[in-house]
């Protein structure tokens, strides 16, 4: 565990350091206070069109922030060459993954805590009300699906060859799952034969990023508490896909030459 | 010496390339203030797309969230929740009952039954009573957004002003509505708009003259047509005959539910409605005839 969390301590003081969270986040706040600053029939209590878009670019930051990151974190190492240093010390290949996504999954939660307070407070100013409880489930539910997100870069970045063509076919795969994911039944069930089976298998076996994603819905107009259960339910459904992406990773990993 | 000759230079040059710039910064300048706005020139004709979804997104707010995705319409072979009923008469939202608004049906399967748990899944609408309206008005940035992008949505303009009256805002609506008649000069349904908000005024000369204009643009644009807009002409006439109805002028209210007659789809109805006049009695808009199919 030691072995671990140093690692990922390494990680997430690489991703401090990185300018990557910074610049995202003065354009969500910039875009945001623009869209603020929209004089609506003088009516200074509209919020939920400010809660929507400030909430979609939460989202496309923190896609852009985990992504990016876990995509260059196997191939950096490779590249110069610090892996076998590290690999050496002696550090498994098991531990060297799970103490990247960790480090990755703990920036992008440090992240999403700066983004959503600031979204609380945008939110906070129009309607002067302060619903913690929702925020916190929109918050983990947000950071657990992430952290799929984060294990299927993983993988994604040991099976392709450089970090760019992993971000584009994960964002590609995680878009689709956005848009598509929980459509894919109906469309199955348009489809028939065996092109339809295989929408069916697929939608059984993907990952549901769009359950987490849907939970700003419920922020933007209001809707009371998504029940604990069903809140944990779902923590654990990504909990489950992410060590699933994880050993899928350690797996492509643990017999990959290294240079 | 040289340096002052240098500088008379310098500005006898700035002075020549000022007058050779100016008219075509003028031209320029020009050209960018008659454009709409800066969103509007940027997006070009795709604005229009973009109108249309800021539009729908409005629809979305009003039902706070729940709303059909295209993949739920393609299957139920509908187009969404306000083909059920009717896009002008937006109290219609007013009965659920009305219209089919279990596009969610039962559960597909385990997946879809949690995942209902993560989005709005039960039909609810902003501003449901009285005390409540002012709730819609979250409604109305989409209906502005779109408004801006295309002025020439009457639509937008109409559906804002609706809602801007019922949170007690007529002016507002009516500054919105004179914006909307700017760009859709002679719009019926504008002007239809603008006479109910001077009603509201109690402004009931100048509600007349809207409805008047209206009806009389309703004439030139919708009666050549194949298939005339009829809930709008029927919307008209009610207005302008309960409007002299309740003015005294028995004749030309009766004259208003004759024309009425001829677009309702119930003439017996309105033959009834005559009679009452004709008779005497008031003319009750609250039980005015049902609206025709479109």
């Amino acid at each position: 565990m030691r072995v671990i969390s140093a690692t990922a301590g390494v990680v997430l003081l690489e991703m401090v350091r990185r300018k990557d969270f910074y610049v995202l986040f003065v354009l969500t706040a910039l875009i945001t206070l623009v869209m603020a600053s929209v004089n609506i029939f003088n009516d200074d209590n509209i919020v939920r069109y400010l809660k929507e878009i400030c909430l979609l670019l939460i989202w496309v930051s923190s896609l852009v922030i985990a992504i990016g990151a876990a995509a260059r974190q196997v191939p950096a190492e490779r590249e110069n060459r610090t892996i076998f240093p590290l690999l050496a010390k002696p550090v498994t290949r098991s531990q060297f993954l799970v103490g990247k996504w960790l480090g990755c999954w703990l920036a992008c939660g440090i992240a999403l805590a700066a983004f959503y307070l600031f979204f609380g407070v945008v939110a906070a100013s129009r309607e002067h009300a302060w619903p913690v409880g929702s925020y916190f489930q929109a918050l983990t539910m947000h950071w657990a699906a992430l952290g799929v997100i984060l294990a299927m870069t993983l993988a994604g970045s040991i099976v392709l060859a450089a970090p760019s063509s992993t971000v584009t076919i994960v964002f590609v795969v995680v878009g689709g799952i956005l848009f598509m994911g929980g459509h894919l039944d109906q469309v199955a069930l348009r489809a028939g034969g065996v092109g339809g089976v295989l929408l069916h298998a697929l939608y059984y076996a993907i990952p549901h990023l769009e359950l987490f994603a849907n939970v700003r819905d419920l922020i933007i107009h209001d809707w009371p508490l998504i029940p604990w259960l069903i809140w944990l339910a779902a923590l654990f459904y990504a909990g489950v896909y992410t060590c699933i992406f994880l050993l899928t990773a350690w797996l492509l990993f643990r017999r990959r030459a290294l240079n | 010496m040289k340096h002052w000759l240098r500088l008379l230079l310098l500005l006898a040059a700035a002075f020549t390339l000022a007058t050779l710039l100016e008219p075509a910064f003028r031209k320029w300048s020009d050209r960018r203030a008659a454009a709409r706005s800066v969103l509007a020139s940027i997006l070009g004709d795709s604005r229009r797309l973009f109108a249309n979804h800021f539009f729908v997104q409005a629809d979305v707010y009003l039902h706070s969230g729940y709303y059909p995705s295209i993949f739920d319409e393609s299957l139920a072979g509908e187009t969404g929740i306000d083909e059920h009923e009717d896009e002008r008469d937006h109290s219609a939202h007013k009965n659920p009952g009305e219209c089919k608004h279990d596009f969610l049906g039962k559960p597909r399967n385990w997946i879809d039954r949690f995942g209902r748990n993560f989005f709005p899944s039960k039909h609810t609408h902003l501003g449901e009573k009285g005390a409540q309206a002012a709730q819609a008005r979250e409604i109305l940035p989409w209906i502005k957004f779109s408004a801006e992008l295309d002025p020439h949505r009457a639509e937008s303009f109409t559906v804002g002003a609706y809602w801007l009256r019922q949170m007690g805002r007529t002016n507002d609506a009516l500054q919105f509505l004179r914006e909307g008649l700017r760009s859709n000069p002679s719009h019926c349904e504008i002007l239809y708009e603008m006479g109910l908000c001077y009603e509201e005024r109690q402004d009931e000369a100048l509600a007349r003259n809207l409805w008047e204009r209206a009806w009389r643009h309703w004439i030139d644009q919708e009666s050549a047509k194949s298939e005339p807009d009829r809930l709008m002409a029927a919307q008209i006439l009610t207005h302008l005959a309960r409007l002299e109805v309740r003015a005294g002028r028995r004749d030309r209210g009766m004259a208003y539910l004759e024309e009425l007659k001829k677009v309702s789809p119930q003439p017996a109805e309105i033959q009834k409605r005559i009679e009452e006049v004709r008779a005497g009695l008031p003319f009750d808009i609250l039980a005015k005839p049902q609206s025709p199919s479109r």
